[in-house]
């Protein structure tokens, strides 16, 4: 196995009234896109500038291609930073923005210029050069901010919730951008952020955080299909949590009991009876079906919700649990789902989850 | 009573209670200009007025030491062709030009210290000590500096133990910076360390993840980011400087005499009250080309390429 490009090493931070990184090992390989996430002061935030160098660690190391980061000011690091707030220089124009980096270098100035404007060019900003900052609209400021991060060509690009200020049409388009970018540059991309939608989106690998401690680190479909902890399930959102208790089983399924009900799910090794069987099923794995006398849990439609082409469907079960079930807009037709309406729930055994228990 | 008649009263109070709510209605566009109307008016019988006097009075006469209405422009051409106030007029550019100077260029450190260097219980504790003096009198502190500075003042009864001196600490040109310092330097001190407190901070974070080290961080973050808040500071300075009356007299005996000092001494010889007034309206007008210049300079470079476009 190569040596991990950035290796965070038992990192700790700790302020004087918190303690926001928790002794954290991660490995992120050349050239990977890695997104850090978590909700907020859970020490993504932090973990990214500890990497930057703006902050010093209390404890633990980090290594960049091998060497360690110890005592290595942040202008030293050579890993430039994307912020939420862009941190565009105000009293520079467009061009001296990018260019800015460079001249840090002692790069001489038509040189720095012109590399200067080869990026804004590759950015789409060619004409904007001589601009002032508060003239240019909230992507094209993102765009110089890219552009600035960029043109040393670092061997990583550090992102700190880089799309939060953008809307929701700007942001899809950016999120494209820095795709096309991460793939034609080749570098390693640390992006952190709360949004799932940007993760899912962009990253090979995703982090989960919370509280300082890394939940989970994986890929976006795993994570999301066989999250770590009920944490993670729940901040992965479109996932149900049953809480329950092993009976019994055989041949890879256990028997879990729970205020539901008596359910099969499969698992690796077999539990002894009565350990913990928390499990999750994901909200477009469960089958609807109308009436509340069929197999399966009866439940009372509550609300539905619209998420693009998909509805979500709240359901308050018999037990007073509630589930989320994610639903194509004709299911939902041809169910005839309005609230108060009673359903039943199912779903094929084999799409539980069992959350490895924590001994 | 019955009670169709209370109710009448009733709905008529109502009305009553509703009609000065529909003025109010109206007065977007009223209410304004009657809030600015009183601060209007102040500036028209305090500012405006007295102002336009003195610029009037500039042309009378005075005839056997009363003033008298005229227009002549016999004060304008024997005050601006008059070498005493040629003279005074390049000495107190020259002095308040040289406290600009010693007021910006002590206030910077200081206020970066404080700024960005104390803890945030010793940053208050330092803006109470920097704000104290500015309220204090200034009269006050002059005097101190005499105690200071006299003959038998206290540096030299120190210096005097060893056998140096008496220095003659009083009645020069660093005994005059050293009494308009007293007064500018607090306020200047403050404009810097407030402009500073209100820098980004991640600009500063941003410029070194992006290379820039620390000791270079003040030449490519601070000091244009601070560009205004300087030209601020050394018009203000420069303003206060620049019409002082109480550290000329006090400190050098008004010699060599400042603009300030001429129209005190114009008035008393001979009651000219309007070649002072001529002394006094070229003050200003020299005032409002520094503050014009200091205007021009706080604009950033980018932002006068684009008014000039």
């Amino acid at each position: 196995m190569p040596t991990p490009f950035i290796a965070l090493d038992k990192l700790d931070k700790r302020y004087s009234d918190h303690h926001a990184v928790k002794s954290i090992d991660l490995d992120i390989e050349a050239g990977e896109f890695i997104a850090i996430m978590g909700p907020s002061g859970c020490g993504k935030s932090t973990t990214l500038r500890l990497i930057a160098g703006l902050d010093a660690p209390t404890g633990g190391d980090i290594r960049i291609g091998g060497d360690s980061m110890r005592g290595v000011p942040a202008f030293q690091r050579n890993t430039p930073m994307v912020w939420q707030s862009l941190a565009l220089f105000p009293f520079l124009s467009v061009v001296e923005n990018v260019a800015f980096p460079l001249r840090m270098q002692k790069v001489g100035a038509a040189r720095r210029r012109a590399r200067a404007l080869e990026w804004l060019d590759r950015l789409g900003l060619a004409g904007m050069a001589e601009r002032n900052i508060a003239q240019l609209s909230g992507g094209q400021r993102q765009r110089v901010a890219i552009a600035r991060a960029l043109v040393t060509e670092p061997s990583v690009l550090l992102l700190d919730e880089p799309l939060s200020a953008l809307d929701a049409h700007l942001r899809v388009r950016m999120q494209t951008e820095l795709s096309r970018l991460h793939r034609e540059l080749g570098i390693t991309f640390v992006y952190v952020t709360h949004a799932q939608s940007e993760a899912f989106a962009l990253a090979d690998r995703i982090v989960i955080m919370s509280e300082g401690r890394i939940q989970q680190v994986g890929r976006p479909q795993d994570v999301y299909r066989a999250p770590a902890n009920a944490f993670v399930a729940e901040f992965m959102g479109m996932n149900n949590l049953v809480r329950g208790e092993v009976r019994g089983g055989s041949g890879g399924l256990l028997e879990i009991g729970s205020a539901l009900g008596t359910f099969q799910v499969p698992a690796e090794t077999p539990l002894p009876a009565g350990a913990r069987g928390d499990f999750v099923i994901a909200a477009d794995r469960i089958t609807l079906a109308r009436g509340a006398d069929g197999p399966g849990i009866s439940g009372t439609v509550l609300g539905l919700e619209f998420v693009g082409s998909t509805q979500t469907v709240f359901i308050e079960t018999e037990g007073g649990a509630e589930f989320r079930v994610q639903k194509q807009q004709h299911e939902i037709e041809a169910l005839d789902l309005v609230p108060g309406r009673r359903v039943t729930l199912s779903w094929d055994p084999r799409h539980a989850w069992l959350l490895p228990q924590a001994a | 009573m019955t009670a169709a008649s209370v109710t009448t009263r009733a709905s008529a109070r109502r009305r009553w209670l509703e009609m000065p709510r529909a003025r109010m209605a109206g007065s977007p566009k009223v209410l304004p200009a009657v809030l600015g109307l009183p601060v209007l008016l102040w500036q028209a019988v305090f500012f405006a007025a007295p102002l336009v006097f003195l610029v009037i009075v500039t042309f009378w006469q005075v005839k056997a030491f009363r003033l008298e209405p005229a227009f002549v422009l016999d004060n304008w051409s024997r005050i601006l062709f008059s070498t005493t106030f040629q003279r005074a007029l390049v000495h107190t550019i020259a002095v308040a030009g040289t406290t600009t100077l010693l007021a910006t260029a002590f206030a910077f450190p200081a206020a970066y210290t404080i700024a960005f260097r104390l803890s945030a219980r010793a940053r208050d504790l330092a803006v109470a000590f920097l704000v104290v003096p500015v309220f204090s009198s200034y009269m006050l502190r002059i005097y101190a500096w005499q105690i200071v500075l006299s003959p038998e003042g206290i540096i030299n009864a120190v210096v005097g133990a060893v056998g140096i001196g008496p220095l003659p600490l009083l009645g020069g040109a660093v005994s005059l910076q050293v009494g308009l310092l007293t007064l500018t330097l607090p306020i200047a001190v403050l404009i810097l360390v407030f402009a500073m407190a209100g820098i980004d901070r991640t600009l500063i974070e941003a410029a070194e993840n992006l290379g820039c080290r620390r000791a270079r961080v003040i030449a490519h973050v601070i000091l244009p980011s601070l560009r205004p808040a300087i030209a601020l500071t050394a018009t203000t300075s420069f303003l206060l400087a620049f019409g002082d009356y109480i550290s000329p007299l006090f400190m050098t005996g008004s010699k060599p005499p400042t603009l300030s000092i001429l129209i005190v001494d114009t008035v008393k010889s001979g009651s000219q009250w309007p070649r002072a007034s001529v002394i006094g309206v070229s003050m200003l007008l020299m005032l409002a080309l520094v503050l014009g210049l200091g205007q021009w300079l706080s604009r950033g470079r980018a932002a006068r390429k684009e008014a000039a476009r």
